[in-house]
């Protein structure tokens, strides 16, 4: 029964933006079954000493006003960071072959139409859970950009690999306060 | 002129508030409210709760949904026990235990789903309830209440804000949207009603007024309730189940400014406005029974006025004693 909280922020063409929680249960990486619980909004990513640049994606999930996309990075070490913002598919629906995630058309990578046609959906509208990850090219930003309403969003992750302490040498012991106690206290509750 | 004194309540017990700075409780009758000590009371003080519950064969045990999980009280440990459940990063809104059977616990959340445990918390289940995953309104669907049906063992209710009423016949396994009538699908509560001759009636409040059905819910119609000043109807409760008494409250609207409560005697068909000592800052969010003692109500604003009737909810009278924001009231034998 894992699930994801996804909380997405949607900014209709009009400037308009609800948001959404959403729950996720199923992740699908350029079709493969992946497991949910590698979806985050965690931007800020600790990554093994060898890890390789994320992969730029895009995802396409399922929400009762029509299907969302939004920007994603997908990491090698596995895992699948999601930007807070997103767009209605159906905002793009008669120009979604023109958007570009990275300077690429969507018409070159996967349009989202065919990840909504393998969960079994039509239009914008699909099986409820889903979230679908067309990856791209190799890169530390994921940009989808509109020309035909001229905007843009730009996703990226700051990776911190294992191996760094921002403590250094100096990394001090855990400390506890006493509170308002005001007085010396040798073993905390 | 409401009461004053509550020399008439015999019951030993606690009054329990959710809020959005986690749990209070009063053990003086509503005058004083305290939460748990900080460093000993197992949650954090300021998390966001939006349910309490009890249950009559778990005296002084407490379930409080919360931004943070679903967490057990015991006055046997004086703390509040975080319960393991895949509702850990959702918010558990309502909570409600079998009348037969403690150990089977059922939850409502936001974004709206169900969870099932029947060993008490120990196991859960996600059940396949086909809720609205988006509201035009409020963005993301959540769950109002929870009822087992007082009849039927294996039946389950719930109402969606705003989605509207669904029915499970399968202990909570699959459930159906019956909607048929409503003039608004954003649901609050439920009662019910089982008379001598079989027939059954069951009111269900909404943001537009008070609506009844007569065959179980495939079809419900609007009350004309003139005694309301507002549509806006959020809590219905018995203070005895199976009883034609329903105490009704009602607020200008979400989270509004001011509100009331009235009171029915015949299941809906007449209703009175409740005396009350103070104007409501806000809806009445919240009603507060426990079968021990029916005349002895509480009844909670959004905004954190706390109000106690002694006299079976004909007359109220506001505590002094305020809590920012709540949004469930209860209180229980101890």
């Amino acid at each position: 029964m894992p699930l994801v909280l996804l909380k997405p922020h949607v900014v209709r063409r009009e400037g308009d933006i609800t948001t959404p929680d959403i729950i996720v249960d199923h992740l699908f990486i350029d079709f493969e079954p992946a497991p949910v619980n590698r979806i985050t909004h965690e931007i800020w990513q600790q990554v093994p000493t060898d890890e390789t640049a994320p992969r730029a994606s895009y995802g396409v999930m399922a929400l009762g006003g029509g299907a969302l996309i939004l920007p994603v990075l997908v990491l090698a070490s596995g895992a699948v960071v999601v930007a807070r913002k997103a767009w209605r598919l159906n905002d793009l629906d008669r120009h979604i072959a023109w958007v570009e995630l990275n300077e690429l058309n969507l018409g070159k990578i996967g349009l989202p139409g065919d990840l909504i046609e393998y969960a079994g959906g039509s239009g914008d509208e699909m099986p409820r859970g889903y979230f679908f990850v067309q990856t791209a090219k190799f890169s530390h930003i994921a940009s989808l950009y509109d020309p035909v309403l001229a905007r843009r969003l730009e996703h990226r992750v700051v990776l911190e690999r294992t191996d760094f302490d921002r403590w250094g040498d100096g990394r001090p012991l855990a400390r506890y306060s006493i509170g308002p106690t005001q007085k010396e206290i040798t073993h905390f509750i | 002129m409401p009461p004053t004194a509550d020399e008439d309540i015999t019951v030993n017990y606690k009054a329990y508030a959710a809020t959005m700075q986690s749990v209070w409780f009063s053990e003086d009758e509503g005058v004083s409210w305290n939460r748990l000590l900080t460093p000993t009371g197992g949650f954090y003080n300021e998390a966001r709760s939006w349910a309490v519950h009890t249950h009559p064969d778990r005296p002084g045990d407490v379930l409080a949904g919360t931004d943070q999980g679903l967490y057990r009280y015991t006055e046997e440990t004086g703390r509040f026990d975080h319960i393991p459940s895949p509702m850990d990063n959702l918010h558990i809104l309502k909570i409600a235990q079998a009348p037969h059977n403690p150990e089977f616990i059922v939850c409502g959340t936001r974004p709206a789903e169900i969870f099932l445990s029947r060993d008490d918390g120990v196991n859960w289940k996600r059940v396949w309830l086909d809720a609205s995953t988006e509201c035009w309104f409020i963005n993301t669907p959540r769950v109002t209440s929870i009822h087992f049906d007082p009849s039927e063992q294996s039946t389950i209710w719930i109402t969606v804000e705003i989605d509207g009423v669904f029915r499970s016949t399968d202990d909570g396994q699959t459930w159906e949207l019956i909607i048929r009538g409503l003039h608004d699908n954003d649901t609050h509560d439920l009662v019910f009603r089982d008379h001598d001759d079989g027939s059954r009636e069951i009111l269900c409040s909404t943001e537009d007024g008070v609506h009844r059905s007569t065959d179980n819910g495939e079809t419900w119609e609007q009350l004309q309730i003139p005694e309301a000043k507002w549509d806006y109807f959020r809590s219905l409760k018995q203070p005895q189940e199976n009883s034609d008494t329903v105490i009704a409250s009602v607020g200008d609207k979400p989270s509004g400014e001011a509100g009331n409560l009235l009171v029915s005697r015949d299941f809906g068909r007449s209703w009175k406005v409740c005396g009350m000592s103070h104007a409501a800052n806000s809806t009445i969010w919240s009603i507060g029974t426990n079968a021990a003692d029916t005349n002895l109500l509480y009844a909670a604003t959004i905004f954190g006025q706390i109000f106690k009737s002694i006299d079976g909810g004909e007359n109220w009278r506001k505590m002094d004693r305020e809590l920012g924001e709540i949004r469930m009231i209860a209180w229980a034998p101890v």
